[in-house]
């Protein structure tokens, strides 16, 4: 029971801050790319819709492991196309 | 409790201490910010609908594909021999008028500023305005130095860093005040400081990162000519060309505008001019500004000086091959007005710039709702609430109101005495507020030792 409080709580109170956090980039990046055409690849743009739609599915799901994930991603993927 | 446990209480203490007092000095000029900023993204294009419905300034269909304004520019520099600076506005979009800024400082007389119209297709003035006296300006200068000359960008500037101070310590404090709240439920309850309390936290970490960057890049942008004068930061891109003519020669030369956008093609074929300025100290060269699609950059920082008589590059700054420094000077403006994804971005810079203003709003009424409940005021936190917004609309559109249809001067004048009584008024009030305090706390000691 405890632990899952201390589970819920790192969700709540970091994990979901984070996601926000990055989320805010990431729509900010999508809606850029869309609307220049300023994508490196066509990877680059399913990769980065697709982080979005992930990031926006690990906030509603709330599973802690999908959220840091979508947020290692988004991470990567700017850190691989830069 | 550990030693450890007890800093961090009190650490959180102190952060929403600072959240608070932050938040309920500067929310005023957070929410004016956040309410012009969400206008201000969209300045290009309510100017665009302006020129094209109230003074029917639309383009017909050149017959070269490229603007037509030769014979419109020769005529206005005939009719303004002495104007000491002209710039050259290209249309955005087919249909657009070819746009003219023609600044005439007449010795001893005071300075005016125009914009004129051209028909690209024809090559016709169709109309002309007050540059200073125009929506777009209004709309730019309140959010820029909220129309006070003096110190106005300054204060913009504290407001950036205020909007700073409470995101950061937003977030510091946000775990503690959720306690086992989820985001983003919000509580039912009918209580009005519950309700806005749940709305503030909740809008205040979705929006964070974006408020973050705008409240940092616009720290910069208002305090930069402080910033840049104790650090002693030069502008990148400080070129000067030589002066080879007299003046008046200068401006006498005749420019022949299609060879110089000839000549940006062939120079600098990535560039999108959209400023030409010739010039008038003497140098005989014509400099075009314009933007490089897909880069987030300040807009018309790209340029390239050519020659007035034989076209030749004299200079040329692409921003994307400068070192680091540039490059960081210069996105600090894009960034802020959300300038470089089209109208969904601005859209969304918009939506999210509300936020803040939310924010202000919404912490405004939980102060009023705490301060009610501690000394049983009587009056209702909405009311004020309302009062306090309305007063600030009914500033924006009076100033708005001198602005367009009085002159930009007055405006200034009257936007610079109610902004600087109000804080002189202010800050007079807290410190009068903090030695009442101070005072009575001192009164109470002595009392108790006695």
């Amino acid at each position: 029971m405890k632990k899952r409080t201390q589970k819920s709580q790192v969700i709540e109170r970091y994990l979901v801050p984070a996601a926000l956090f990055v989320l805010n980039f990431c729509a900010v990046h999508v809606i850029y790319a869309y609307s220049t055409n300023s994508w490196i690849s066509l990877w680059h743009l399913i990769a980065l819709t697709a982080v979005l739609v992930a990031l926006t599915f690990a906030l509603a799901l709330k599973n802690s492991g999908f959220l840091v994930c979508s947020i290692t991603a988004y991470l990567l993927i700017l850190t691989y196309w830069w | 409790m550990s030693k450890r446990g007890d800093k961090a209480e009190n650490g959180k203490k102190f952060f929403w201490r600072l959240h608070h007092w932050v938040g309920v000095y500067t929310g005023i000029l957070i929410g004016v910010l956040s309410l012009t900023g969400a206008v201000a993204v969209f300045i290009p294009e309510i100017d665009a609908l302006i020129l094209k419905h109230h003074y029917d300034a639309v383009s017909t269909t050149s017959p070269t594909g490229m603007p037509q304004f030769s014979k419109s520019i020769d005529s206005l520099v005939r009719r303004y021999p002495d104007y000491s600076s002209l710039a050259i506005s290209l249309p955005d979009h087919p249909g657009q008028a070819v746009k003219v800024d023609l600044i005439i400082r007449p010795e001893g007389g005071d300075l005016k500023r125009y914009d004129f119209f051209i028909d690209a297709g024809s090559d016709y003035i169709i109309g002309q305005r007050d540059h200073q006296n125009s929506l777009a300006n209004y709309l730019r200068q309140m959010h820029v130095r909220l129309y006070e000359g003096y110190w106005g960008r300054q204060l913009v500037g504290i407001g950036g860093i205020a909007l700073a101070v409470v995101a950061l310590t937003g977030l510091l404090i946000y775990g503690n005040f959720m306690k086992r709240q989820a985001w983003p439920n919000l509580r039912k309850s009918v209580n009005m400081r519950i309700h806005m309390a749940d709305w503030h936290k909740l809008l205040g970490i979705s929006a964070l990162a974006f408020n973050l960057v705008i409240a940092l890049t616009g720290a910069w942008l208002g305090l930069q000519p402080w910033l840049m004068r104790w650090l002693d930061i030069t502008t990148p891109n400080p070129y000067k060309a030589a002066i080879v003519l007299e003046p008046a020669n200068d401006r006498a030369l005749t420019v022949d505008w299609q060879g110089i956008l000839n000549a940006t093609e062939k120079e600098f074929p990535e560039l999108q001019p959209r400023y030409i300025t010739p010039s008038t100290n003497g140098s005989g060269t014509v400099m075009v500004r314009g933007n490089i699609p897909g880069s987030i950059y300040e807009r018309d920082i790209n340029t390239l000086v050519l020659s007035k008589t034989d076209h030749t590059a004299v200079f040329k700054y692409d921003v994307r091959e400068q070192p680091f420094g540039h490059k960081f000077y210069y996105v600090q403006e894009a960034l802020h007005f959300g300038d470089f994804g089209g109208l969904m971005l601005k859209a969304l810079y918009a939506l999210l710039g509300l936020t803040s203003g939310f924010l202000s709003l919404s912490g405004f009424i939980v102060f009023l709702c705490r301060k009610k409940k501690k000394k049983a005021n009587k009056a209702a936190p909405g009311k004020i609430a309302f009062a306090y917004s309305v007063l600030i609309l009914l500033f924006l559109v009076g100033i708005a109101q001198i602005s367009l249809f009085i002159g930009y001067a007055e405006a200034s004048l009257v936007a610079g005495i109610i902004i600087n009584v109000l804080l002189a008024a202010f800050v007079g009030y807290a410190l009068a507020k903090y030695l009442m305090g101070s005072y009575r706390r001192k009164r109470r000691a002595i009392l108790a030792r006695k």
